[in-house]
């Protein structure tokens, strides 16, 4: 189904839950995915693919037609991602300076759900280390397959600090790796 | 005046200063000897110099007028070498990516099983109450009005319950006010009083209120005292 035709049916009050519908049936696995790799813990991104589907069916109404449907979905889950770490950080008296996920690393080894292998546990280990930019950056471009110009729409960020972040993550990662061998 | 005399004690205020000019205006600065006899001929020198220069540079035909296609052609050059180095760095960092697409295809995450079946419903649900919320407004009375009517009704509740309240307050404390009275006042000298302006059934009403107080049937004489009285007196 076109994002277009969704929309369309969105904008009609009678058909308005059925383009709710298929809308949560084309986009709720990816966002929840998304979701999940930035925050680890399954529940917490339970709770904030429905606060993201709220946000979504409060403001679709006022979609711009002009801008693609799942960069704006991508937008509005990692603002709410974004939002939800800060607040964890200032629970867990973080600074916000401290700019890496390494407080996730307990949620990610003790957390349910969790059934990757030695390699997997290793990447998102190492994913853990790096700035939030960088993290979310290699997450959409590694696991999602997203262009660096779709990842621009979604963050607001220009294709060269893009392609800077993705590179420095990769470099890390990879020295990640060497050191952890 | 008032400035004038200001003006005049400023300067003989500087004026005791040492080393200071007697005229704050002469400034400390000294240039060469003969520097302005000899201005005049640099600067023409200077200018001479300059015209010979431009006299003897000359540039192509209508290179001004192509000057600016050049640069833009290239920044454009330059702006893809760079996009090609970029690249170059990918490739350079790609040995690493291809190798660990291969080992880490995935991120290892799991959802509970049937997650994604209830998601929906789950959203749907949490969605809901915003969907009812827009269909009441839509068949709902202005909301000015109702919202008038409901604050009006519920000052005219508040000024009755206040007005009962008071009411009630009033009267309790009146009927409350003599026994408050004589609280504040000591249990004995109570009894004292009645004991010498009491009437015909005090007694038992006293000892109903102050039980233990005061025990007004108990024989204040004995009969042996009584007996020795009369014997006495008679």
């Amino acid at each position: 189904m076109e994002d277009s035709i969704i929309i369309e049916k969105f904008s009609n009050e009678r058909t308005r839950n059925e383009a709710f519908n298929l809308l949560l049936k084309k986009y709720q696995q990816r966002i929840y995915w998304h979701v999940r790799r930035l925050v680890v813990d399954h529940d917490d991104a339970d709770d904030l693919v429905q606060d993201v589907f709220v946000k979504v069916w409060k403001n679709l109404a006022n979609f711009r037609a002009d801008a693609q449907l799942y960069t704006w979905l991508y937008r509005i889950a990692t603002n709410e991602c974004i939002t939800f770490l800060n607040k964890k950080k200032q629970r867990q008296n973080i600074s916000l300076d401290d700019d890496s996920a390494s407080y996730l690393s307990d949620t990610l080894t003790t957390g349910s759900y969790f059934n990757g292998n030695q390699a997997q546990l290793k990447l998102q280990q190492a994913l853990l280390t790096l700035p939030e930019k960088q993290r979310l950056v290699f997450n959409m471009k590694y696991f999602d397959d997203l262009k660096y110009d779709e990842i621009s729409d979604i963050l607001g960020t220009s294709v060269g600090a893009l392609k800077a972040s993705y590179h420095l993550a990769v470099k890390k990662i990879e020295q990640f790796f060497n050191d952890h061998d | 005046m008032s400035t004038m005399d200001n003006k005049r004690n400023y300067q003989d205020d500087l004026a005791g200063i040492k080393g200071l000019p007697l005229n704050p205006k002469d400034t400390p600065f000294i240039v060469p000897s003969d520097y302005f006899n000899t201005l005049e001929a640099k600067i023409k020198r200077r200018v001479a110099i300059m015209s010979d220069a431009e006299a003897s540079f000359e540039v192509p035909k209508q290179y001004f007028e192509s000057l600016s296609d050049r640069i833009f052609a290239r920044i454009e050059n330059e702006s893809y070498q760079n996009d090609e180095f970029v690249s170059q760095e990918e490739v350079k960092e790609k040995p690493f990516i291809i190798e660990l697409r291969k080992e880490v295809p995935t991120s290892g995450f799991v959802a509970p099983p049937q997650y994604f079946d209830v998601l929906s419903e789950k959203i749907k649900a949490a969605v809901d109450p915003l969907n009812l919320e827009e269909n009441t407004r839509e068949i709902s009375f202005p909301r000015k009005k109702k919202r008038y009517m409901s604050l009006w009704m519920r000052y005219a509740a508040a000024a009755c319950i206040t007005i009962g309240l008071g009411v009630y307050g009033f009267f309790q404390y009146q009927s409350n006010s003599f026994e408050r009275k004589l609280k504040d006042i000591p249990e004995n000298e109570i009894v004292s009083y009645l004991q010498y302006y009491g009437e015909t059934g005090d007694a038992a009403l006293l000892e109903a209120q102050f039980d233990g107080v005061v025990q007004m049937n108990q024989p204040t004489f004995s009969e042996k005292d009584i007996e020795a009285y009369l014997d006495y007196s008679i």
